[in-house]
């Protein structure tokens, strides 16, 4: 009866330990998620690749988006342009957002495209985070220029948000329209009022509406185009723009 | 020419006007007298009556010698009611409140020096942007109470108003956003009449100031008496009734046009593209209104400031600080700017 047990028991044990491994492999499988390092030209030591790759995953969960790096050795005379946005649509998403960040050391190219809402946060400095990439890159400083991209595609915060606004005239407008109100109330108040009105010295029943005529002329119709203060989004594309340049 | 100085029957000092009180008061042995009671006394002095010409050429400047101390005191042209620069002793002119100079109405005086003061300094302090220096008690120091010559209008007022009223609607249709608008032919005729329009009788009472504390309230009107004017300035009108009239016809169509225009069916918009209007019964009677006039020097220009003696409501030619308005403003549009811009990043709406 005992052995029958202890046999059972370690039966159930193993069957155990089994369905835990499993699970956890398929749970890193999970975590895995999808490749978003493409280091074709191996710049990156294995030790390198993980972290980068961990960086991605968690930025790409985080804005429900694709980030993606590719590196090759050469192009073959392929646009870079072209090339990585052939690759997005392959590796990363086709209709939803994300960014690439593509690499081809012979003919060091470097392209930054973004899609989607990533675009729209940073369709203006496209060029200067291109920029910032290349410069750790001239400097072979590889892994760092990664992970400069995972922080660069972050939504720029409240500041960064606040230079995008200071730069567009609404707000110049509104605060001129305000100051020129605000000023101009305290500037017409500075003699004092003027209460005297038309009924102030007439005598109380003296007024006698002797005739009224109101006379229909005509109706006049005026018809403006409404126009849609929005640049894209909806219907067919997604909204996308890239940044190539030389490091 | 006399000059009349109420005296006090106790003591014989002089006697002025008691705003609080409504009687008249000895400042030195602080005997109190109603209208009458002080009526009988001046009667009783036995003035020399000097009849002054007033037809004749007035000279700019008059010499009187005050009866209390001695001293002499020069009156412009026009006063009529005036104190001793020496010992502050009320005079006042007699003829010159007579004849074609007798004043039918009065107001007497509600607001003491001392409120008119107050309510200067209250006001000046609402004025954004008038210099620093007004706003200090030492300015106010020369304000003084006036007796003005007012020439207070009864007419009768008809005629038109003409124009284009308009209504308009909109709403969007598909792309577009469409606007109706409907226009009509507008007249309307009628009269009606005004009682007592204010206007100035002093050419050195600037009009638009005048208007500016307006209106006052006619149920305190009195009958002129010489007696109110102890204590006080006063001065006689050197714009006559006619002049005067000239003054008072356009504020009384402007009157009887805004009231036919706001008469009848009212209108989203209107404008006036035609009026006439006339003025007739004219009638007019001299009144002496209090007003206090404040004078003040600043960067070399006068600027005067005019309290109603009656209702206390003040109107001045508040000097603009420019380098105040130009700092504010420069704040306040940094202020707003970043106020937006903040505004605008924490809703997102950019």
């Amino acid at each position: 009866m005992e052995s029958i047990n202890k046999s059972s028991i370690r039966g159930l044990v193993s069957l155990w330990l089994c369905a835990v491994l499993l699970i956890s492999m398929v749970g890193s499988l999970q975590a895995a998620e999808k490749q978003r390092l493409f280091d074709e030209a191996e710049l990156l030591s294995a030790s390198e690749q993980v972290t980068i790759q961990v960086e991605l995953d968690k930025i790409s969960r985080e804005l429900s988006a694709d980030f993606i790096i590719v590196t090759k050795k050469k192009l073959d005379g392929t646009n870079i342009q072209y090339f990585a946005n052939d690759f997005f649509e392959k590796n990363g998403n086709k209709n939803g957002s994300g960014a690439i960040l593509a690499i081809s050391m012979q003919e060091r190219d470097i392209n930054f495209t973004a899609f989607g809402k990533i675009y729209d946060d940073h369709k203006r400095r496209l060029d200067k985070i291109r920029a910032s990439i290349g410069k750790h890159l001239t400097a072979k400083r590889y892994h760092q220029s990664f992970m400069h991209f995972t922080e660069l595609v972050r939504p720029s915060g409240f500041f960064g948000n606040f230079a995008k606004v200071a730069v567009t005239w609404q707000p110049w407008v509104i605060a001129l329209v305000v100051t020129l109100v605000v000023v101009g109330f305290l500037a017409y108040n500075h003699r004092g009022e003027i209460t005297v009105g038309s009924s102030t010295y007439a005598v109380p029943g003296a007024f006698n509406l002797i005739s009224s005529e109101d006379r229909y002329l005509r109706t006049t119709t005026t018809k403006t185009k409404v126009t849609s203060s929005k640049s894209s989004g909806g219907g067919g594309g997604r909204s996308s723009g890239g940044s190539s340049g030389k490091f | 020419m006399s000059v009349n100085v109420y005296s006090c029957k106790t003591c014989a000092a002089p006697i002025s006007y008691d705003i609080k009180q409504e009687k008249w008061k000895c400042q030195y042995c602080n005997s109190e007298f109603a209208k009458d009671e002080i009526v009988e006394k001046t009667s009783n002095e036995g003035e020399m009556e000097v009849v002054e010409d007033l037809n004749a050429k007035i000279p700019e400047l008059d010499e009187y010698r005050c009866n209390a101390c001695g001293a002499k005191i020069l009156t412009e042209g026009n006063a009529a009611a005036t104190y001793c620069i020496y010992c502050r002793n009320p005079s006042v002119i007699k003829s010159r409140f007579s004849g074609e100079f007798h004043p039918r109405y009065l107001i007497p005086f509600k607001v003491t020096l001392k409120e008119a003061k107050e309510t200067y300094f209250k006001w000046i302090k609402k004025r954004f942007f008038a210099p620093d220096e007004f706003k200090t008690a030492r300015e106010i120091d020369n304000i003084r109470g006036l007796y003005a010559p007012y020439w207070l209008f009864d007419c009768r007022a008809s005629g038109y108003v003409e124009g284009e009223g308009r209504n308009s609607k909109s709403w969007r249709s598909g792309d577009y956003n469409i606007t109706e608008t409907q226009h009509y032919y507008v007249k309307r005729v009628g009269s009606s009449a005004y009682d007592k329009i204010p206007v100035d009788g002093s050419k050195s009472l600037a009009d638009d100031l005048m208007e500016g504390i307006e209106p006052y309230n006619y149920s305190a009107i009195k009958d002129f008496s010489l007696e109110y004017m102890s204590g006080y300035l006063a001065e006689k009108y050197d714009v006559n009734e006619k002049l005067a009239a000239r003054v008072m016809e356009p504020r009384a169509q402007k009157f009887l046009r805004s009231t036919l225009e706001a008469s009848g069916q009212r209108y989203q918009s209107m404008s006036i593209s035609s009026s006439s209007i006339n003025i007739n019964s004219v009638k007019a009677a001299y009144a002496m209104l209090p007003v206090y006039v404040l004078t003040n020097v600043y960067q070399g220009k006068k600027h005067t400031f005019m309290i109603n003696g009656q209702t206390g409501k003040t109107y001045g030619e508040t000097p603009f600080d420019k380098r105040k308005c130009v700092l504010f403003s420069a704040a306040l549009f940094l202020t707003t700017w970043f106020v937006t811009v903040t505004g605008a990043v924490i809703l997102g709406i950019y």
